[in-house]
């Protein structure tokens, strides 16, 4: 039965890009990867959300919190929640600029700003090593849901349906698509977390006596270190959210700055889902035997509280989410290699060149994914360290301080190698994040005075920037 | 186009969400207290979800 109802809901999905594609009026390349900058605020809302919350919601945050305890929540909690407030004062101002410069990704706004094609071309690159881990995760995250649903004899084949669908919405509709599949995503996740937390909380009232006292917490309480981590992670993570490759376009989409700001008061109410993931996993805790593998612990309580056709439910939404950032992702990877890279390859058919990079992106994650995965998470974490170093290149853009794109270049690459090679030392820094120091060192290279008098780029007034 | 926001809008749609968070929430993860099983700086960051957005809608209202 949970075959039959995933893939009837696969199938919706694919009925939504396809609604999509019917009501687009034409499908120019800015449709596919911008949506002709014409999403109003409740699409935005949609689709961002459908985007930010993937599969780690449903996975991820109950299997850390499961393992790590308190200081692995309060960071999860935390970087996300700073990160709106962040997202609506600098979300409109980033809106403008991509506007202003008529950009569908990232490296255009960052070349036309800089005046060099060459930084264009090397912002893609990062942008791209920064990406393809991101992507590639999402079938990881697919496989683990895959194996929970019983479909472990055939992974290969399980996660190759996955790459076609994820093209599927990519083909059909671009990030509209996206959009389209975000609603129903969000509406069988939201459900699945909802109907877990809730027989978490009454499964709990029923066997501690029928009554709901004040208990003994199960989660670990954080240590010194920890909590240093937990703090300077939310902070780098929190401020530099919206500034990463893989969250930035989808603000190219909105329709107006106005659309940004409204979207971004709302996206906090997302995360009243997280509290029954919470009751979940403490349920996990408390009342059911230890777990080998903590990926899976959302799945194993909702298997145990809910019948089948409700936990296949749930499970069809993480395989969406999943999908949904697969397919984001190989679009904005596709759209700069063939807009940004190797922009003579895309000249002639855009859309054909941006279908195929899509196509083998895809199949190049899918064999990573098959054949060296442990190589992949390390590549998660150190590309983890490079997308939030773009933050210094748009504190340029949006002050308007006047740095040549060779200084942030250097700032670019001096952030993520501090970052990386302190990971990679494991040398001791009392728990501070290492990328946090990573972006300071970027940050005091670019806005290092002495560069003021050398720069050729132009100095935006304040009306500029108002 | 966007308007620079203004610093009492800045203080209420982020200086306060993150003192909450920042600040005021370590202090809390560091207790033993819980309500109904849940450690209280959960409680307190989900008694933030809706305060930030209220604190961005009144940002909004400010503007």
């Amino acid at each position: 039965m949970t075959g039959v109802i995933v893939a009837s809901v696969l199938l919706l999905s694919l009925g939504a890009a396809w609604l999509a594609r019917v009501r687009s009026r034409h499908m120019s390349v800015e449709t596919l990867l911008v949506a002709d900058r014409a999403l109003p605020a409740p699409m935005l809302f949609i689709l961002t959300v459908g985007e930010i919350y993937s599969i780690g919601s449903i996975v991820a945050f109950p299997a850390g919190l499961y393992g790590h305890g308190v200081s692995y929540g309060y960071w999860f909690l935390g970087y996300l929640l700073l990160a709106f407030p962040v997202g609506y004062f600098v979300g409109p101002a980033i809106w403008q600029r991509a506007k202003q410069y008529d950009a569908c990704t990232l490296p255009e706004v960052f070349g036309r700003h800089f005046k060099s094609v060459a930084f264009e071309r090397l912002t893609a690159w990062a942008c791209v090593i920064a990406l393809v881990p991101w992507g590639q995760f999402q079938f990881i995250g697919l496989r683990s849901v895959l194996d929970t649903m019983g479909f472990s004899a055939t992974p290969a084949a399980g996660l190759a349906g996955c790459a076609v669908i994820a093209f599927a919405y990519v083909a059909l509709g671009g990030v509209r698509a996206s959009t389209y599949v975000a609603f129903l995503k969000d509406v069988l996740m939201l459900f699945g977390i909802a109907a877990v937390g809730v027989g978490a909380i009454c499964m709990q009232y029923k066997l501690s006596g029928g009554h709901a006292d004040i208990v003994r917490p199960t989660l670990a309480l954080p240590s010194g270190s920890s909590l240093v981590f937990a703090i300077t992670t939310i902070l780098y993570q929190g401020i530099g959210f919206y500034f990463q490759p893989s969250v930035t376009p989808y603000l190219f989409t909105a329709r107006s700055a106005q659309a940004v700001r409204k979207a971004m008061i709302f996206m906090p109410l997302y995360m009243l889902m997280y509290p029954f993931a919470v009751f979940a996993t403490i349920f996990a805790l408390r009342f059911l035997p230890p777990l080998s593998n903590p990926n899976a612990v959302f799945f194993h309580v909702a298997g145990v509280l809910l019948p089948p056709w409700m936990v296949a439910l749930a499970a069809a939404g993480a395989v969406l989410a999943g999908l949904l950032v697969l397919a984001a992702t190989s679009l904005n990877i596709a759209a700069m290699m063939t807009r940004n890279i190797a922009p003579k390859l895309g000249r002639r058919h855009p859309k054909r060149a941006i279908n195929l990079a899509v196509v083998l992106f895809l199949v190049l994650a899918l064999v990573a994914t098959a054949h060296a995965p442990a190589i992949m998470l390390t590549a998660l974490n150190v590309s983890g360290y490079i997308g939030i170093q773009f933050a210094s290149l748009w504190f340029l853009i949006l002050t308007g301080w006047p740095a040549s794109a060779r200084i942030a270049g250097l700032g670019l690459f001096s952030g993520a190698g501090v970052a990386i090679a302190l990971f990679a030392s494991g040398v001791s820094l009392g728990g501070v994040n290492p990328g946090l120091i990573g972006l300071l060192a970027n940050c005091a290279i670019v806005f290092c005075p002495l560069w003021r008098g050398r720069s050729a780029v132009h100095v935006h007034t304040k009306k500029d920037l108002l | 186009m966007p308007t620079f926001p203004n610093r009492r809008a800045v203080a209420l749609g982020f200086g306060i969400p993150c003192i909450a968070i920042v600040l005021v929430a370590p202090f809390l993860s560091c207790l033993p207290l819980s309500v109904f099983g849940i450690p209280i700086v959960f409680v307190w960051i989900f008694a933030w979800f809706p305060l930030t957005s209220l604190c961005l809608w009144l940002c909004e209202r400010l503007r």
